[in-house]
């Protein structure tokens, strides 16, 4: 049990009951080094965690709730608050004040669910919205630390419009462009949950700490069923695409660290291409090959993937999970990064090398929850003035029931959508596969380049031979009628580029691949990021408009 | 407001008052004086060693060099079992007992490894003999009411566990160790006091239920069937769901023959009981730690 021995400083984890020694589980920030479970810590302890030492200081002194309804259950409110008052030293369950992490300057709201198992009344809701308030006055960001059991009932309807109140407060943050982060912490339920905790940017939290709306006691009385293994912790959540992050408490501040990085770098007077070849804008320097060639070189399972891409192009790349609504999609990964010192938020189609990782990515055809994540990141981006780099590899949307059921077409349109108006830089490369509306779910850019031995096209080899051909052997065919290799593409301006690759293929050297892409995306956001983003739209519109007019170049014409 | 203690008293105060992180400036500034001032070294030590300072283990080290005393076998104990050093930390502690049988700190943390290490009965005379040196220490009570309930002791882990509610009559975890020892050995007036009890030191809204239940059990187990139905029926007016319409429909079907539904039979819902107490546990076991 968790009380510790007085002069032998034991204590049992309440996850795997093994004895503990306490200034040990403190050394490791008071995660059980047995079993990994974090416990639960107080107020002091996380700002201590992650903040940098000595710039925390508090705004919130004073701010109180009061026995607004003369509200008594067993014993009259105005107890309890003085009970826990001189239990945890706060005046109530929550406090915010200014500090810095790795030096970036914050604003930061943390509660404590020590005071009245963090529950929400007037004076939480007032904390929270006073910490918004002064986010948008400095122009820092924001991160908001919850611990809570929910609405403080003994606050009746005033702790309801708490709710209101707080997120209202971060609408106008939203709104005016201001980054927040909410961390969850073990436990946070009701009514935080319900506002303020799910409404930041980015959600973050702990392994296994305990997130939901509603109670796991009390939903299993409504449905009287019993719940699954890990129902409402942090895995589950991410699983259903409700968090960004799930990390140990030894990685959280390097994590929150990077994403106020990426926000605070001053974006580069000029980058740097690297050491790569640059893109080749003519068709006739590309070397020429059968196309059914270059549908087998872009499917080889060893060309780099995204998050290779990502790993080798991206400085503090930090992959974002989840579409907030439904479902955390494995077949497209995203997050932001700096490239060459300029932020950015990079989002691509994921397959793999291994079987079981391509089953696990869906052989990178995504369900509607990863077109729906990509937008999400991509409105991040927006809102922080990142440009958008996304690589496409994909056979084709997931053509399954579930994902018809859930809105496969709507997804797809909406981000066809939204990418045409989006007011930041948009640099599109396909890296292998170009299948179709799936691709161009991510497809539409001031920039659309492809890989030398990419290909793209609105349908697949097999499936086009199969329809007009009435025969699937006939798949090579079909590939050369349809122009769908990179000569074809920059001839019909399909593509503006194509970034060349090194001997056989990217696959068999990825290292010189990635420095021609970097070569060639620095080169195209160098210039877009220098446009005033007016023309930036009105020149992406006129772009996706010439196709079909008299403006179209026509093969062999 | 951090102020670095001035003297050798006002960092012993500032220990003494659970400030180690002052008290260790302290004894740090005034060691700068006083370099090899044993006493300095000993209070230097221990504010690192409460502190979890990596400092700890070198201050320790050099206290050890400067004595050979049981305190600074003892601090160096303790320094590397912060470090996860569990083998180097057993031995300075046995140096520490050698030096100072009764030393309890340096007991307890030996009887913790002798449990980590697999053997429990020697975990458990360590323990006894750390509780003869610190009587009224609650921790090293509930310590041995868990080392005797893991291997199965229960008449001696219940003595503990009453001890340990004399020693924290209000710790609902303590009363919630006895409350169950008392199930398990059929001593129903004693687990339903113990849960009365629980319910009268724990005002928290969101545990009032659970309590309720283990007395309706303790009256269940014990055949008073009515007294398990009068707290059914106080049970439904906290609580109108699951666990508790269970509970009565089984006493009521028990008491009447019949109930408005199928009531779960006797294991199913004891088993519902205990497992909501083991959730509560782990509830409380996490507030205790805040």
């Amino acid at each position: 049990m968790a009380r510790s021995s007085g002069g032998g400083g034991w204590l049992k984890c309440p996850s795997c009951e093994e004895f503990l020694y306490e200034r040990r589980l403190q050394r490791n920030l008071r995660v059980c080094t047995s079993c990994g479970h974090h416990f639960r810590i107080s107020v002091a302890e996380r700002l201590g965690q992650l903040l940098d030492e000595g710039s925390w200081e508090e705004l919130s002194k004073g701010i109180r709730s009061v026995d607004v309804l003369s509200f008594t259950d067993s014993k009259p409110y105005t107890e309890r608050l003085e009970a826990s008052r001189s239990k945890t030293g706060r005046d109530d369950a929550a406090a915010y004040g200014v500090g810095r992490i790795d030096d970036h300057p914050l604003v930061v709201a943390i509660m404590d669910f020590a005071f009245m198992g963090g529950s929400m009344g007037a004076a939480v809701g007032e904390v929270v919205t006073r910490a918004a308030e002064h986010a948008l006055e400095t122009g820092l960001p924001l991160l908001l630390i919850t611990a809570s059991g929910g609405a403080r009932m003994q606050e009746g309807a005033i702790s309801l419009m708490q709710m209101a109140k707080t997120s209202a407060a971060l609408a106008r943050l939203d709104d005016a462009g201001g980054l927040c982060i909410c961390l969850l912490t073990d436990p946070t339920y009701g009514g935080v949950t319900a506002s303020y905790a799910m409404l930041g940017d980015i959600l973050i939290a702990e392994p296994s700490a305990m997130v939901g709306f509603a109670g796991p006691r009390v939903i299993e009385q409504t449905i009287r069923q019993a719940l699954p293994d890990g129902f409402q912790t942090s895995e589950f959540l991410a699983d259903h695409g409700m968090l960004d992050l799930v990390t140990t408490r030894e990685n959280l501040r390097r994590e929150i660290a990077k994403l106020l990085g990426h926000v605070a770098a001053e974006p580069p007077a000029a980058m740097d291409p690297g050491p790569g070849s640059p893109a080749i804008t003519d068709p006739a320097r590309l070397p020429t090959r059968p196309a059914w060639e270059t549908v087998q070189a872009a499917r080889n399972q060893d060309r780099p993937t995204t998050l290779e891409y990502a790993g080798f192009l991206l400085e503090d790349f930090t992959e974002l999970l989840g579409d907030r609504l439904f479902a955390q999609n494995e077949s497209v990964v995203g997050g932001p990064g700096l490239l060459d010192g300029l932020p950015v938020v990079l989002i691509g189609h994921q397959k793999g090398h291994s079987t079981s990782e391509l089953v696990r990515r869906n052989f990178g055809m995504p369900d509607p929850e990863g077109y729906r994540k990509a937008l999400r990141l991509m409105s991040y981006a927006a809102k922080l003035h990142m440009p958008i780099i996304t690589l496409v590899d994909t056979p084709g949307a997931f053509p399954g029931l579930e994902a018809e059921e859930r809105g496969q077409a709507v997804a797809i349109a909406r981000n066809i959508l939204e990418m045409s108006r989006l007011p930041v830089p948009i640099v599109v490369v396909v890296t292998g596969e170009g299948g179709s509306g799936g691709a161009l779910a991510l497809g539409v850019g001031d920039r659309v380049m492809m890989l030398q031995n990419a290909y793209y096209s609105v349908i697949s080899p097999e499936g086009c031979s199969a329809i007009l051909w009435n025969n699937a052997a006939d798949a090579p065919k079909a590939a050369e009628a349809l122009r769908l290799d990179a000569p074809s593409l920059l001839q019909l301006k399909v593509m503006d580029a194509v970034v060349p690759e090194p001997g056989e293929g990217a696959h068999t050297d990825p290292a010189t691949t990635a420095e021609n892409l970097k070569h060639a995306l620095v080169t195209s956001l160098e210039e877009l990021r220098a446009m005033p983003t007016e023309a930036l739209l009105a020149a992406r519109y006129d772009r996706f408009r010439m196709f079909g007019t008299d403006r179209q170049p026509m093969i062999g014409a | 407001m951090s102020t670095v203690a001035a003297s050798a008293g006002e960092v012993r105060q500032a220990l003494d008052d659970g400030h180690a992180h002052r008290a260790l400036q302290g004894a740090l500034q005034l060691l700068q004086d006083a370099p090899g001032d044993a006493d300095l070294l000993a209070l230097a030590a221990e504010a690192a060693v409460e502190e979890a300072d990596p400092e700890a283990l070198p201050l320790a080290r050099r206290l050890r060099e400067a004595e050979s005393s049981a305190r600074a076998h003892r601090l160096v104990g303790l320094a590397l079992l912060a470090e996860g050093e569990a083998d180097a930390a057993s031995v300075a502690l046995r140096e520490a007992l050698a030096l100072d049988p009764t030393d309890a700190a340096a007991t307890v943390s030996l009887a913790h490894l002798a449990n980590l290490g697999g053997r429990n009965r020697e975990a458990t005379d360590l323990m006894e003999r750390a509780a003869a040196e610190d009587p009224d220490n609650a921790a090293i009570a509930s310590d041995l009411v868990d080392l005797h309930w893991m291997a199965g002791r229960l008449r001696k882990a219940i003595v503990w566990a009453e001890r340990l509610v004399e020693l924290a009559p209000d710790d609902p975890l303590a009363l919630l160790d006895l409350a169950e020892l008392s199930l398990e050995l059929n001593e129903h007036d004693v687990a339903v006091e113990a849960f009365g009890r629980i319910r009268e030191v724990d005002d928290e809204p969101g545990r009032r239920i659970f309590p309720l239940h283990g007395m309706i059990e303790a009256h269940i187990r014990a055949g008073q069937l009515r007294c398990a139905l009068d707290l059914a029926i106080t049970a439904t007016e906290v609580d109108r769901e699951g666990l508790t319409t269970d509970a009565l429909a089984f006493v009521v079907a028990g008491v009447f023959g019949q109930a408005d539904h199928e009531p779960p039979s006797e294991e199913e819902l004891m088993s519902a009981f205990a497992a909501e107490r083991a959730r509560f546990r782990r509830v409380l076991d996490e507030t205790g730690v805040m």
